[in-house]
């Protein structure tokens, strides 16, 4: 990791590489997650009846001999759940499929069972019977827009808007189009106008952990669930909602997390675990199996994208359309919220006059897709920047100085109004630069030179290419609250309601031991539950820090106002003059005059009560963060295969709270971007069975096919967020699935549209690389 | 799952003789963590995919959701919570701390099984050979290199200690 700092003060904990406050809780296998939990006394185990149709009318549903089994206390139908459709944008989504309705795709909740083994639970789920009426399956989300397609939610028109979703009749559960200055004169006026078609597959999260939870029927009517989830008050809404009970009888305790990725932000199994809870009158955990996981989760959207884009003879990008059809699968979940970030879409890290992004959300029988890092971020900047570079190569320019001329300037009013400050896109694309040696006149293919030859007896032929992808992220987000405990012997605790996925308990404490200027040792954080903690954001959209540390900031502010104020008496200065500093306060310039933070403590408790923090963070606009990666890689033009030798990737990161986490969230979001790019594709048959609902069959990067990922953080202050920080967690996901395109076009002059670049892909384009040279450049 | 198939297993575990009830069916892994309340052994996939579920077993790795509970009877089990001696870390436990090698730490204790065992069978890996036997290691947050220079770093600090 290197750190490029520019006008970046220094603190004395704040940015610190300090060792997460957690690992050795991890590190000695203590820590709890959610399969871990041990409420004490027996527990049950829950198992689910899953549709193994992708689209079906559910005609019969016998649960009696299920019921009936030794073993089993308790099985649960949608007859054991309020009449209702709940959803976070659009009300859709059935929990259960009742007799008589649909099931919408191969994992869609039908019962549920609990019994005291886990084995009788999933033998109790086999001898329900369910009895279906197959229907025909959308699988395409290209097929879902077309007139006969058969009609997933035929009731759409009726369904309530919750935010954001903009139901447009058919399979279409949104439609957003956003447009500033007039595209068709854009064109006309272009020098040039290009035109391609990208597609992206479903990708799975697959975190290590699988979805799990634990939950308990307490005898005041309330629930209490353990949950491995991103969002305490979120998952608590929902289970509510479902429930249909107020929401404090449902108090939500989130587990240790292994890991999330967006998607372990909506309801799953806990409302079933609940009720069976309720009905059976004892603690009932539910753990998914891995392949129920893949199945029966949210993924990231594949994308079908049109990309048309006019330049002008110097270089300027001058009019762009894109358009968007998105595979929501069976709910409106993750596709609605990608809409939000539409402005992002098609202005990447760019300035465009002439601009129009139109976002088709379609309905289709596989699970529901949500929010993955960066949602949309990924996919769309695939073909951006695979644009970019193609359009430079057309026009015979520098690659590099066209990105320049058209990056977005300070204060840009994105497409939905927003005006974007801190934009750094000139210094994240200087920094890849230098820290690559990427050289923009070796843009050609084949220019970075043939690559080691084939090893022993295997004949092949390798040539090396390196590419470039610039991408952004704009980070907006959602209210929190922090409460400081403060001991009376000074130390101080944080009281918080944000999940810790990503370090940020670490960094938290570090900005609160920062403002009392205390040791790390004298610090700490608990992450409570949602009766305990005030509302907190989700750990999700790279906005926790933002969010919660905006508020522990402000908390520890009040801390100190306090502090001062009671100070002025022994003192004799008003509190502007006043400083704190290793348990004391003192006035600045006196260091004889100081009162310890202990008496004061003391003294205000006994006056007016303990002192107490508080701070909050309002919802706040986006604020761009750029990426920048430059990827080198050795393509074999006879098996196809694409190795990774270098990967480079820039973050601007504003002032890095904990270098160290900032760097573990850039290796770890380029990691995934490359699985993206290379081997990941959540895949259904022609039926809609998810035919990749395995490690062995979706593949993401093991140690042996990652090379090291060189990070750099770029740091300059940013105007808003905790001494300056922006949110890190998407953007490093956004750049790979582009950059590494742009190194194979580079090394073996194929550009390959389609997600992921497999080595068949990659042969058949070479097959066909001499006819496409003869047709010439087309667009 | 019928009673008459249940038999005492008796195994070492971390040094410690324990004996558990297990059906046929039991996997090593269920018996860590169920029956023996040894729940730092983690479950990802059940299949012998991730490695999170790695455990030693009479000196070599395996997956223990691929290993029947019967077949560990006498077996000596070592498990993530026997890494450490007592409250002090394994080099390998502060190595992965220095270097920032865990994030949320679900594929942590199968990581550190596999890389003790490389570092008994190889005191001195490479890049490369630290990448080949962990590759059956599954981790979808840190992208890995922590992870290999955290081992690498404790390979170095075990050897000169053992100098
Ligand atoms: S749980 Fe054993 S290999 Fe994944
Ligand atoms: S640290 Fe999360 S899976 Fe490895």
């Amino acid at each position: 990791m290197k750190q490029i700092r520019i006008d970046a003060p220094e603190f004395r904990t704040v940015g610190e590489s300090l060792p997460r406050i957690d690992a050795v809780e991890k590190l000695t296998g203590r820590a709890a997650f959610a399969e871990d939990i041990q409420p004490g006394g027996p527990i049950l185990h829950g198992a689910v009846l899953r549709s193994p149709h992708a689209h079906a009318r559910l005609t019969h549903l016998d649960v009696s001999q299920a019921e009936a089994m030794p073993g089993v206390r308790a099985v649960i139908t949608a007859a054991d759940f309020p009449d209702l459709r709940f959803g976070k944008y659009l009300r859709d989504e059935r929990y259960m499929a009742r007799e008589g309705g649909t099931v919408l795709y191969v994992g869609d909740r039908v019962a549920a069972v609990a019994a005291d083994t886990l084995e009788t639970a999933r033998e109790a789920v086999k001898a329900i019977e369910a009895v279906y009426e197959p229907l025909e399956p959308i699988v395409d989300c290209l097929r879902a827009l077309e007139a006969d397609a058969p009609l997933l939610h035929p009731d759409l028109d009726g369904y309530e808007v919750v935010a954001l979703a903009a139901p447009a009749g058919g399979n279409c559960c949104s439609e957003n189009m956003l447009e500033r200055g007039d595209v068709e004169a854009g064109f006309a006026e272009s020098h040039r106008v290009f035109e391609q078609v990208y597609t992206t597959e479903m990708i799975h999260q697959a975190y290590m952990e699988p979805h799990g939870c634990l939950a308990i029927h307490n005898p005041d009517e309330s629930y209490t669930i353990w949950s491995s989830t991103q969002t305490t008050f979120w998952l608590r809404n929902a289970v509510a909602e479902v429930m249909g009970i107020s929401q404090n009888r449902v108090r939500l305790v989130p587990t240790e997390i292994g890991g999330g990725f967006g998607g372990k932000i909506s309801l799953i199994d806990e409302a079933a675990a609940a009720i069976l809870a309720g009905k059976s009158g004892m603690p009932v955990r539910m753990v998914m199996r891995r392949s129920e996981d893949f199945m029966a989760t949210e993924p990231r959207s594949g994308f079908h994208i049109a990309i048309k884009t006019g330049v002008s003879e110097d270089m300027r990008l001058v009019a762009r359309t894109m358009e968007v059809v998105l595979d929501s699968g069976a709910f409106a979940r993750g596709g609605v919220l990608m809409s939000a970030s539409i402005p992002q879409f098609a202005e990447g890290p760019y300035a465009i006059p002439n601009l129009r992004v139109h976002v088709r959300c379609m309905y289709t029988n596989k699970a529901a897709a949500a929010a993955m890092r960066a949602p949309g971020g990924p996919q769309t900047n695939f073909a951006l920047e695979s644009e970019t570079e193609r359009i430079a190569e057309a026009m015979g320019w520098d690659a590099v100085e066209f990105r320049r001329r058209n990056l977005m300037p300070q204060d840009y009013k994105n497409l939905a109004g927003v005006t974007l400050q801190c934009v750094n896109a000139i210094e994240t694309l200087d920094a890849a630069l230098e820290a690559s040696g990427y050289d923009p006149n070796q843009v050609r293919p084949g220019a970075a030179g043939p690559g080691t030859a084939g090893s022993g007896a295997v004949r092949s032929k390798t040539v090396r290419g390196r590419g470039l992808g610039m991408g952004n992220w704009n980070v907006g987000g959602f209210p929190s609250g922090a409460v400081i405990k403060m001991n009376d012997d000074g130390s101080a605790s944080i009281i918080s309601g944000v999940v810790d996925l990503t370090g940020v308990n670490t960094t938290l404490a570090q900005i609160l031991a920062e403002v009392l200027h205390l040791p790390m040792g004298r610090v700490t954080i608990r992450t409570l539950d949602s009766e305990s903690a005030p509302p907190a954001t989700i750990s999700a959209g790279s906005q926790a820090l933002k969010s919660m540390g905006g508020a522990v900031y402000k908390a520890a502010n009040h801390v100190r106002q306090q502090l001062f104020e009671e100070a002025v008496e022994s003192l004799d200065a008003t509190p502007e003059r006043m400083e704190l500093a290793d348990g004391q306060v003192r006035v600045a310039g006196a260091p004889e005059r100081t009162v310890s933070v202990t008496q004061l403590l003391a003294q205000a408790s006994m006056k007016q009560g303990p002192i107490v923090g508080y701070g909050s963070t309002g919802a706040f606009s986006r604020m761009p963060s750029f990426a920048c990666h430059v990827a080198d890689v050795e393509v074999d033009t006879e098996t196809g295969q694409v190795k990774l030798l270098r990967y480079v990737a820039v973050q601007d990161c504003g002032i890095a709270i904990n270098p160290a986490i900032c760097d573990g969230q850039v290796q770890g979001g380029a990691a995934q971007g490359i699985g993206m790019a290379l081997s990941e594709g959540f895949k259904y048959d022609a039926r809609g069975n998810p035919s990749t609902a395995g490690f062995l069959d979706y593949k993401i990067p093991s140690a042996l096919d990652l090379p090291n990922i060189e990070t750099v953080l770029v740091e300059k202050p940013a105007v808003d967020g905790p001494f300056g920080a922006k949110g890190i967690g998407e953007p490093p996901n956004v750049p790979p699935p582009a950059a590494i395109a742009n190194a194979i076009y580079n090394a073996v002059g194929v550009r390959i549209a389609s997600l992921p670049i497999t080595p068949e892909k990659v042969r058949a384009a070479l097959r066909e690389a001499p006819r496409e040279k003869e047709a010439g450049q087309t667009g | 799952m019928s009673m008459d198939t249940k038999r005492i297993v008796t195994a070492s575990i971390n040094g410690a003789e324990i004996s558990v009830m297990a059906d046929n069916r039991m996997s090593l892994l269920e018996m860590l963590r169920d029956a023996a309340g040894l729940t730092g052994t983690k479950e990802g996939c059940m299949t012998g995919d991730c490695g999170a579920c790695s455990v030693m077993m009479n000196g070599r790795v395996v997956d223990s959701c691929l290993v029947m509970a019967a077949e560990a009877e006498g077996a000596e089990i070592e498990t993530v919570e026997g890494i450490a001696d007592g409250k002090n870390l394994h080099p390998l436990q502060r190595k992965f701390l220095e270097h920032a090698a865990l994030q949320c730490g679900i594929c942590t204790p199968g990581f550190l099984v596999s890389a003790k065992a490389l570092l008994e069978k190889n005191p001195d890996p490479s890049d490369a050979e630290t990448r080949y036997w962990l590759a059956g290691n599954l981790c979808r947050c840190t992208g890995y290199q922590q992870i290999i220079d955290a081992v690498r770093d404790a390979a170095a600090e075990m050897r000169s200690s053992a100098k």
